[in-house]
């Protein structure tokens, strides 16, 4: 398996750790990364910009004298590392100790060999950069008949993208670990003239990615790519607030990232460790509604976030986070467990899942609303996780009787992320595959909506 | 935010790249989290030549032999225009919590980056490695880009003319440079803040600081002979804290970031952190909903400026009109707004977070009138708009680092003063909101739909503010929001704040400013209704 690329970078994570010994390092781990890519944008027609780079750097956590610094750099060459080594260990010296600081435990390493988890694509990893070049042009051309078969078409996009990565993790332990990974994507957008709505313009996109080559190109999934974001961008047409009140809220799968996003950032160890979560001391208890089971993934087939062992090398495994809408557990590195308490999970989240409540996605869940709103995407909007208050801006589509009445634009949902997960009635079956959070689309009780005007407040002038 | 930025270079980069992609297309353009930046009144005028100049030469061995070669070669696919993009920067991080400074974080990132432009078609490839074989790679890499990925055998672009060294402004001079500053006196800055905040009230439970500071130096070269040179400081303090009253949390913070060296930490300018984030975090308590709905809202005089960010700058970047996609194309020499508004995107602004002495593509740096008295007049060009619309460019190409192509960006963009007292204006809203602390600015693009996030402020009673409120979020379209300012304050301030500003997957700080303003009726959401 061992690229030249892979031979590299472990050398250069190897000479790091030699060094930090000598700079004074009790324990270090070294990270080094080196990725190829290619990035394609058509436009209207024409290229508007391609561009093509590798990509290495090496992260180094330094443990020295009961003291803890990361320190990172893009400058490989070994005449330039000697110095930055040195600087490091040198501001490290300068921290207060903090104990707690240290390498996990060896046995929680990962061991090798590493399984296969599909994340390396010969075909894809050996891929010219013309390949994508043509992809590209291909998808805009897609993209623009199918704007100019919708109307009113303002502009058109094609791009492609493509990655091979490599990973080396080396820590002071003896851990060597390494991945190598490749990634392509595809991507439509359209934007069409709203006749209606004086110069405003509604854009819509859609893409794909995959871990193989084959899972990309063919006109039949291009061209599905095309008509779908110019149906997204059609069904935006005439958009205007709903009415204000409270609601049920059905949110489409790729947008429901945006909430599972919030809710694991109450379950990271440093927000809880200063006590800005608002989980924080909840373990085993019912947190949302019973049919809530999020999973953290790490062994999964493909998956975006799949990995074999984690940023300190600790052997990935599937756990749960959430289950029946019980709180179980958190995500802790070495450092944060112990300053917690708790029992060490993996740092950072690989691939998460919900387990879906019964068969159906947006579309189902959408045919069954009797009267609300459903939101596409979000806009702006905050998250507090101290409080779990929220409020966000979105876009989306009012329903009544199970049929879209209008597009939806201009309104704000609030409340508590307590109630809201609470709330939650329906969890569809149609996680969104091409990122690591694969939320489905999620059905919640009544949230606060504010659109259009209730009453004239007092005005200015 | 940023120090955790440096531990998670390796899970991030994925799905950030991910993003990008998508995002080139969506439409969408971030405004990430606020950090502020001092608008210190120093002005200085422009420039002796700095002994950085040669910095490239002397540390890379970087010659002006090698430049020209390496524009020879982007050019030899056909280009009309290459520039060459030079970078070293380094950054450090210290993280002070609960009053012990017990991580921190440095990086390194060093390389140079091709563009090469073929009409409208962009060419773009980077190298980490500033040696001559490489960084010809790079260039023969992006000059097949800019053809469409073929070779064009025995095309011939424009040759490179002669580089010459231009003059430019000198607008972050720093008085006591970062490369000259010991930790220790870094981590004093910390202490004193750290010490007074946890020591100032009984409810505060934890606190959180975050340090930075870096400097970017920059060489870039291009077809036209352009040769210029810069360093580029950046330094932030964000203070936060938990607190704690009756079993509620509560957390806020205040920060600072500017272009600056180490004196611009005053102490006096470390007390008022420290003590603004208590005292916001602690007014949090008293803070009760607000009627959600559309309503009159008085925005605050300084970080505000969010809503020219928002409503009318990211719409005004020429990338977006020549494409039509925006809400605001071919609408120039319109009346947007009223008599009152004129609105200035200005990169010459001492010590602002968004203060450039030249554009990340030679162009120089310039105060650029985008409405004047409500009337559109200008957009935010780089090079390949200006030729578009075959006007000159603002100075306002502007790129991440060196591994990305430049594009139109906002700079310091603020509101002119107006005609009235800013206590009249609050004395004529009969029930509405006052906004004063502002995060998470987002906008569409093509429907001109905006929404930034008030992190705290007061509900105005009958032409006065009555109690705090807290984390509501506005939504509003942007040509319609301008439409409803209806009264501008005579007191204009450009925010203390600097934000990030984020667009197709590349951040640039920036910084924003507004007298208080009036917006007769907008969108607010919030959990009464």
């Amino acid at each position: 398996m061992a690229s030249q690329a892979l031979e590299d970078l472990t050398r250069v994570a190897e000479q790091a750790l030699v060094a930090a010994k000598q700079a004074g390092a009790r324990e270090a781990s070294a990270n080094a990364t080196r990725s190829r890519f290619v990035d394609v944008g058509f436009r209207d027609g024409g290229l508007e910009k391609a561009s093509a780079s590798i990509r290495q750097g090496l992260t180094v956590r330094l443990f020295l004298d009961g003291r803890y610094a990361l320190h990172s750099t893009s400058d490989l060459r070994p005449e330039a590392l000697a110095g930055f080594m040195d600087k490091a260990a040198a501001l490290t010296r300068l921290l207060e100790p903090d104990p707690q600081r240290s390498l996990p435990e060896p046995a929680r390493y990962a061991r090798g060999p590493a399984p296969d988890l599909g994340l390396m694509d010969q075909s894809l990893r050996q891929s010219p950069t013309a390949l994508w070049m043509d992809l590209g042009r291909e998808m805009e051309g897609l993209s623009r008949a199918a704007g100019q078969g919708a109307g009113q078409l303002v502009s058109a996009q094609g791009g492609s993208y493509m990655e091979v990565s490599q990973d080396v993790l080396a820590t002071s332990y003896g851990f060597l670990g390494s991945q190598e990974e490749t990634g392509g994507f595809v991507v439509a957008s359209t934007v069409l003239m709203d006749p209606g709505q004086g110069g405003k313009r509604r854009s819509g996109y859609w893409w794909r990615g995959s871990r193989r080559l084959a899972d990309l190109g063919g006109q039949d999934r291009l061209k599905t790519l095309a008509s779908t974001a110019a149906a997204r961008a059609l069904r935006q047409m005439g958009a205007r607030p709903g009415p204000s009140g409270a609601f049920p809220v059905l949110v489409e799968n790729q947008a429901a990232s945006r909430l599972l996003g919030d809710l694991l950032g109450c379950l990271s160890g440093a927000t809880l460790h200063q006590e800005r979560s608002y989980l924080r001391g909840r373990q085993g208890q019912a947190v949302a509604a019973p049919l809530l089971s999020i999973s953290d993934q790490p062994l999964l087939k493909e998956g975006f976030g799949s990995r074999w062992y984690d940023g300190e090398g600790v052997a990935a495994q599937p756990f749960t986070l959430i289950e029946g809408g019980v709180l179980r557990d958190f995500y802790l590195d070495t450092y944060y467990a112990r300053m917690l308490g708790l029992k060490p999970t993996t740092g950072g989240h690989s691939n998460v899942l919900l387990t879906p409540s019964q068969p159906g996605g947006f579309g189902e869940m959408l045919a069954g609303l009797e009267r609300g709103l459903a939101v596409t995407s979000f806009l702006g909007g905050n998250f507090n996780s101290t409080t779990g208050d929220f409020s966000y801006g979105l876009q989306g589509l009012w329903v009544e009787g199970g049929q879209v009445a209008h597009a939806v634009e201009g309104m704000n949902m609030a409340g508590n992320f307590d109630g809201l997960w609470r709330s939650l009635q329906r969890v569809g079956d149609d996680p969104f595959p091409y990122t690591k959070l694969r939320t489905p689309s999620l059905l919640f009780g009544e949230l606060r909506l504010s659109g259009a005007s209730l009453a004239p407040g007092g005005a200015g002038q | 935010m940023m120090a955790e930025h440096a531990g998670q270079v390796d899970l991030s980069r994925r799905s950030f790249l991910l993003a990008a992609t998508a995002a080139t297309v969506a439409g969408p353009v971030l405004l990430g989290l606020g950090c502020q930046s001092l608008a210190s009144g120093q002005a200085t005028s422009a420039a002796p030549p700095a002994p950085h100049l040669e910095y490239f030469e002397g540390a890379f061995g970087i010659t002006a032999g090698d430049l020209d070669r390496v524009l020879r070669e982007a050019l030899g696919g056909g280009g009309d225009y290459s520039d060459l993009y030079f970078q070293h920067s380094q950054g450090t991080w210290i993280v002070m919590e609960d009053g012990k400074v017990n991580r921190a974080f440095t990086s390194v990132s060093l390389g140079m980056g091709v563009r090469v432009l073929k009409r409208e078609q962009t060419g773009y490839a980077f190298s980490q490695e500033l040696s001559l074989p490489a960084m010809l790679e790079a260039a023969k890499a992006a000059a097949s880009l800019a053809n469409g990925g073929g070779q064009a055998p025995g095309a011939r672009g424009l040759e490179a003319r002669p580089l010459k060294r231009q003059p430019r402004l000198d607008l972050y001079p720093q008085a006591q440079p970062w490369d000259q500053v010991g930790v220790p006196q870094r981590l004093e800055l910390l202490r004193r803040v750290g010490g007074r905040m946890a020591a100032s009230d009984g409810r505060i439970k934890k606190t959180l600081l975050q340090f930075h500071d870096g400097q970017s130096r920059v060489l870039l070269a291009n077809s036209d002979g352009v040769l210029l040179s810069d360093l580029r400081p950046r330094t932030s303090l964000f203070a936060s804290c938990v607190a704690e009253q009756d079993g509620r949390r509560e957390s806020n913070y205040r920060d600072i970031t500017t272009r600056a060296g180490l004196e611009v930490y005053t102490p006096a300018l470390l007390d008022e952190l420290a003590g603004g984030a208590v005292k916001r975090t602690l007014e949090l308590f008293d803070a009760r909903p607000l009627m959600a709905g559309e309503m009159p809202c008085v925005l605050a005089p300084g970080s505000a400026g969010i809503l020219l960010h928002e409503a009318i700058g990211h719409g005004l970047e020429a990338d977006f009109n020549r494409r039509r996609v925006s809400t605001y194309a071919e609408r120039l020499g319109q009346r947007i707004a009223g008599e009152q508004v004129t609105v200035v995107d200005d990169g010459t602004i001492p010590h602002a977070h968004g203060a450039i002495n030249f554009d990340d593509e030679g162009g120089q740096s310039q105060r650029t009138v985008l409405v004047e008295k409500g009337v559109l007049r200008s957009y935010l060009h780089d090079r390949l708009s200006a030729r578009w619309y075959k006007c000159d460019s603002t100075g306002s190409g502007r790129r991440q680092s060196f591994e990305y192509a430049p594009m139109p960006r906002m700079r310091a963009t603020f509101m002119e003063a107006g005609p009235f007292e800013p206590a009249e204006i609050i004395a004529s809203v009969k029930k509405g909101l006052y906004a004063v602390q502002f995060t998470n600015g987002q906008v569409n693009i093509g429907a001109g739909d905006f929404s930034f996030y008030v992190k705290s402020g007061y509900a105005i009673e009958n032409g006065k503010l009555t109690h705090p409120v807290k984390d509501v979020n506005i939504i509003g379209n942007g040509p319609q929001a301008l439409s409803r300012i209806s009264m501008v304050g005579n007191d204009p301030a450009l925010a203390t704040a600097g934000y990030m500003c984020g667009k197709l997957g590349q951040t640039v700080p920036v910084s924003q400013g507004l007298p208080t303003t009036l917006v007769s009726a907008i969108n607010v959401g919030g959990t009464h209704g």
